[in-house]
């Protein structure tokens, strides 16, 4: 039910600079990357059972391999518009614990060299949770500080 | 203002500064009974000053001060020089208070003053005494031939500790022995009250500059396995040579006891859930095959899968009981409380304490504090009778409250007795009208039990003047609340004249329930079997509205009536079944649209992310992988209820 994207088989220029390793994500029309040290696990979309009485972007909890683990919606917390399916939920190691996010489909693993990530020029909706952005093959990438966001949650309650 | 590296070591002091501080109060009530027994009084001295040197070595000087005056009234009990009164008792309850108070704001990083009204009450005691010459020349002679005599003139208590702290090869374990005689036969008097405060202010710069006492302290990163190790060996030593061995309970228990951090034995538990999960899946399959095909290898699977069910069933049980401690952890704080509050209220009154061996789960156990509290609380200040009244009663003079815990079935009962003047219904049921909490209609119509559970509806109380003890109308309703968040219940019986019985009730285990699966609108929920009293067929059910509300009429009686789907936010749907439950107090009907059967369920929280949600007390996985929502009744009724309030 699970499938774990594999990391690229050849490491080249590793030599020189320290390089990142983030996997992207397609929201909507935005490419993001997620730190692939805070990935655990990623899973089609199975059955998520929407827990009452809780805010909307907690879209349910699911079962992963016996454990309880929320599922949130990046698209609402981050205020983008909902138009595509999402195919995929990406589970996240976050300081508060396991938590599921579900996007639209699954770009890679993006590898970038520390010295070229670039810090976020923008001032926007989602900015604050936004580190820094890289270009890459697939076009602009931001860099999503997951805890920050988890954290925010957590405290708003 | 602690560093990291004495974090650690502080962590570990308080653990045992408390163990001690148990110790001494225990031994402090059990010797206002018997003020003569050496052993009880040199125990209680040595726990004291175990706490005393802890406390030196990291610096908290206001803990320091108290222990140390409070050791020496100790030492002078112990000597014979004085005598245990209630008043001296008082005394030291009040330093070990204060220790245990002040523990929590050190660990803060507060600073805490030396109370010097304490210190100096505590000095105050017998303080005429004076040494005698011919031990301190014992001790300086001691130290003359062991080559520390630069140790000369401290009082003996504080040889001892530098001694202690010495490393184990510079430690003159002889001479270490010898003053330890003295000390433990109580030869060495403790020194006069100018010595003393001499001794305070050394042991006060000593601890402000550590850097300048250092002595041949071993290096830091050893420092803390150092102090382990010396502790045990100051507690040894004694045994060892000592003719009257000394009765230190606590600490023959220690050797048995391994520390363990709770989320092991959480993880544990997990991984039991998991195993109990599938094994239910893994018999269900084999019965699915079982039916569809017979061989001989079929009945060796049978065997080896019953004992595998067994086998885990005993496994589930073992991890459960990790998590159990005795109730006495909880139990042994109360013959304080009884004590103090007894003497206050110039009553009688002696506590029994039954079952103390009884073991529940920890959480539980550390939530009933308060609760428990409240309850004997209330026995001794509303229940149990001045002695002059009871005697006119014809009644002994001293009353009885009793608490004790046992196991019935799956269940644990926790029971608070007092065989005092006992609830007057008529009472609560007056004062419930006067509040506004019933109205006299429904006053006529209730029975004695529903009167009596109008105690624990919040801001209630019948205590006619409102006494600094209980009475100020708060508590019995977070006795209420305690109870139902861990799926408790609670029942009252009284009797006029007699006394009154409160019992509390738990589930053994925390981690596993029984529950009833339903459905709302084609989503599952598990209901709590507990809380369920009986299920009524949809076409059976007599629901009326009572001013726009639905209620279910069952046997005469009104219950109201919540449709589960709606309470839940998902709309009304079929009513298939109506369930009847108790909530806390009260009988609520909600209505489902099919019902399941019932299964254990192993619950699982939701996490810190979704939080804590009123109405859900957590998940569950069915054997089939789905998840499974567990339903809190009682947190589903208080949302309806502050819904009502708002409309």
């Amino acid at each position: 039910m699970s499938e774990i994207v594999p990391v690229g088989e050849s490491k080249p220029e590793k030599v020189f600079t320290n390089v990142e390793e983030f996997l992207g994500i397609s929201l909507e029309k935005e490419l993001i990357g997620i730190p692939l040290k805070k990935i655990l696990t990623i899973s089609k979309v199975i059955d998520i059972v929407k827990v009452p009485y809780t805010p909307s972007y907690l879209v349910g909890v699911i079962n992963l391999r016996g454990e309880i683990i929320p599922v949130l919606s990046l698209k609402q917390l981050l205020s983008l518009m909902e138009t595509r399916e999402p195919t995929r939920i990406v589970v996240l190691d976050s300081n508060h614990g396991k938590a599921g996010v579900l996007v639209d489909s699954i770009v890679g693993v993006i590898r970038i060299p520390q010295d070229r990530l670039e810090p976020n020029p923008m001032v926007g909706r989602y900015s604050m949770y936004v580190s820094n952005v890289a270009q890459t093959e697939y076009g602009l990438m931001e860099i999503l500080d997951i805890d920050k966001l988890i954290d925010t949650l957590v405290k708003k309650e | 203002m602690l560093s990291d590296e004495m974090r650690e070591i502080f962590n570990e002091f308080v653990v045992e500064a408390e163990e001690n501080l148990q110790q001494v109060e225990e031994n402090l009530l059990e010797l206002e009974k018997d003020p003569t027994n050496e052993e009880l009084l040199n125990a209680t001295f040595r726990a004291m000053h175990t706490l005393k040197g802890g406390a030196g070595f990291l610096g908290l000087t206001a803990i320091v001060e108290v222990a140390h005056a409070a050791e020496d009234v100790l030492g002078k009990l112990r000597s014979g020089e004085l005598q245990l009164t209630p008043e001296i008792n008082d005394a030291i309850l009040e330093a070990v208070d204060f220790i245990r108070s002040a523990l929590p704001r050190y660990e803060a990083g507060e600073e805490v003053e030396v109370p010097e009204d304490l210190v100096q009450k505590l000095r105050s005691i017998g303080s005429e005494a004076q040494p005698t010459q011919k031990e301190e020349k014992t001790i300086e002679e001691l130290l003359d031939k062991y080559g520390f005599s630069h140790l000369k003139g401290k009082p003996i208590e504080e040889i001892l500790e530098e001694l202690i702290l010495l490393p184990p090869d510079e430690r003159p374990a002889e001479l270490i022995e010898e003053l330890d005689k003295l000390v433990g036969t109580g030869e060495a008097k403790p020194p006069s009250e100018e010595k003393e405060k001499e001794a305070d202010q050394k042991m006060i710069e000593a601890v402000e500059k550590p850097a300048e006492e250092s002595r041949e302290e071993p290096p830091k990163e050893e420092i803390k396995e150092e102090v382990k190790e010396e502790k045990k060996e100051e507690k040894k030593e004694p045994k060892k040579e000592q003719p009257k061995p000394k009765k230190e309970p606590a600490k023959s228990e220690g050797e048995k006891v391994v520390r363990l951090d709770v989320k092991k034995i959480e993880d544990l538990m997990n991984l039991v859930g998991e195993l109990v999960l599938e094994r239910n899946r893994l018999l269900r399959v084999f019965q699915r095959v079982r039916e569809e095909t017979y061989s001989k290898t079929m009945d060796e699977l049978e065997t080896v899968l019953s004992s595998l069910d067994r086998i885990v069933g005993d496994l589930q049980l073992a991890v459960m009981k990790t998590r159990m401690q005795p109730v006495k952890r909880l139990f042994q704080k109360f013959p304080r409380v009884v004590r103090d509050l007894a003497r206050m209220l110039g009553k009688e009154v002696e506590l029994i304490l039954e079952g103390e061996d009884a073991e529940m789960d920890k959480t539980v156990l550390e939530k009933l504090e308060e609760p428990l509290i409240h309850l004997i609380r209330n026995a001794v200040d509303h229940g149990i009778e001045p002695p002059d009244e009871r005697e006119r009663l014809g009644k002994p003079r001293k009353g009885i409250v009793k608490l004790s815990a046992y196991y019935h079935g799956d269940r644990i009962y926790i029971e608070v007795y007092d065989d005092g003047r006992g609830i007057d219904v008529e009472k609560v049921k007056k004062k419930a009208l006067e509040k506004g909490l019933i109205t006299p209609d429904r006053a006529e119509k209730m029975t004695e039990k529903d009167v009596l559970f109008l105690i624990f509806h919040p801001g209630f109380s019948t205590a006619e003047g409102v006494s600094q003890v209980s009475g100020r109308g708060v508590g019995m309703d977070v006795v209420m609340n305690t109870v139902t968040a861990f799926r408790g219940m609670i029942d009252i019986e009284t009797e006029k004249g007699k006394g009154t019985r409160i019992v509390l009730s738990f589930p053994l285990t925390v981690g596993i329930i029984r529950s009833l699966l339903v459905s709302v609108n084609g989503r599952y929920f598990a209901i709590p079997i507990y809380s369920v009293l009986e299920i009524i067929q949809g076409e059976d059910a007599q629901i009326t509205t009572v001013s726009g509300k639905e209620v279910l009429i069952l046997r005469e009686l009104t219950i109201p009536l919540i449709n589960l789907g709606e309470a839940l936010e998902m709309g009304g749907g079929k009513v298939g079944y109506v369930i009847v439950s108790q909530v806390g107090s009260q009988k609520v009907a909600f209505t489902v649209e099919d019902l399941f059967g019932d299964e254990e369920v192993v619950v699982k929280p939701l996490g810190k992310i979704v939080g804590e949600v009123q109405g859900i007390s957590g998940a569950t996985i069915t054997g089939d992988g789905k998840v499974v929502l567990i339903l809190d009744l009682d947190g589903i009724l208080k949302r309806e209820m502050s819904s009502l309030a708002l409309l």
